[in-house]
């Protein structure tokens, strides 16, 4: 049975952080490609009937989120700053 | 964060260029992107080597202060930032996936000519001076961000430094609600201070 090839739509959440090739409404590659991070909405494509597919295969590592949260707490930063904001305003 | 947002930093870390370094990572920042460098790797026990070859993988852009390269006491020359360097031009030109051949990258030297002397393999790019005037390199690495990125929501050069001067005068006291000193921040608290501040600032 044939491999089923999932296809994502312009404006629907990334279903993975990867590169995305433009596909034609048969599934040919149009030769462009997006960099999208898992969850955030698909770009538009150039054309309407046109979608994503997930570049597989391909040496390519995903890129990951490894920046660490500072250990100060950004909710305790935000704070601060609004803090020293109204400060100053006031 | 996406690979095209992230720009990797490769700089001296003592305090002589903490100046350059700080105009450097908020104007980064200011312009939509996200700073990455090898200071991320002390919260981790990664290898040194692998982590930055890492840096260099997931970044689009790299921006290159090679001024420092110059003899040390022991009278040898301090060679990282040039070998960072290689690293992200091999990676631009041997990296595994043509998203690759899409990096940039701007060095910047403290005078135009110098790196003809000790590095006279990248003569024919373009290298850029900062005079070690944190001003010169905020214009330096905003324009450069505009012209290989072409976005077209990248503030001006002198409304940058304008935020960062104001974001200067207000730090220590940010710092002092949050009762630390400005100089016990860590790369990533200061990375988190400038983009928590931008977001109120904007």
């Amino acid at each position: 049975m044939a491999k089923r090839v999932e296809y994502v739509k312009p404006g629907e959440k990334a279903p993975a952080t990867g590169q995305y090739c433009v596909v034609g409404p048969r599934g040919g590659k149009v030769g462009r490609e997006v960099t999208v991070v898992k969850g955030e909405p698909m770009p538009p494509t150039p054309r309407k009937d046109q979608a994503y597919q997930l570049n597989k295969g391909e040496n390519y590592r995903i890129v990951k989120d490894t920046v660490k949260p500072s250990s100060l707490g950004r909710s305790r930063i935000k704070d601060a700053i609004y803090k020293v904001s109204n400060r100053t305003k006031a | 964060m996406a690979y095209a947002d992230n720009v990797f930093i490769n700089c001296p870390f003592d305090e002589q260029y903490k100046p350059l370094f700080d105009a450097i990572v908020f104007t980064v920042f200011d312009a939509g992107f996200v700073a990455r460098c090898a200071l991320e790797i002390s919260d981790s026990a990664q290898n040194r080597l692998e982590k930055i070859m890492d840096l260099v993988l997931d970044s689009r852009y790299g921006i290159h202060d090679i001024s420092r390269t110059e003899l040390g006491k022991d009278k040898l020359p301090r060679f990282n930032m040039p070998f960072e360097l290689g690293l992200f031009v091999g990676c631009k030109k041997y990296g595994s996936h043509r998203i690759h051949r899409s990096k940039a990258c701007l060095i910047l030297d403290r005078d135009p000519y110098r790196y003809q002397k000790f590095l006279s393999d990248i003569a024919g790019q373009d290298i850029s001076s900062h005079n070690k005037r944190p001003k010169k390199a905020i214009l330096e690495v905003r324009n450069w961000l505009k012209t290989v990125s072409r976005r077209q929501n990248i503030p001006g050069g002198e409304e940058i430094w304008k935020r960062y001067r104001r974001f200067q005068k207000k730090l220590p006291d940010i710092c002092a609600e949050m009762r630390i000193g400005v100089h016990e921040l860590t790369f990533i608290d200061y990375m988190e201070f400038v983009s928590q501040w931008l977001k109120a600032n904007s």
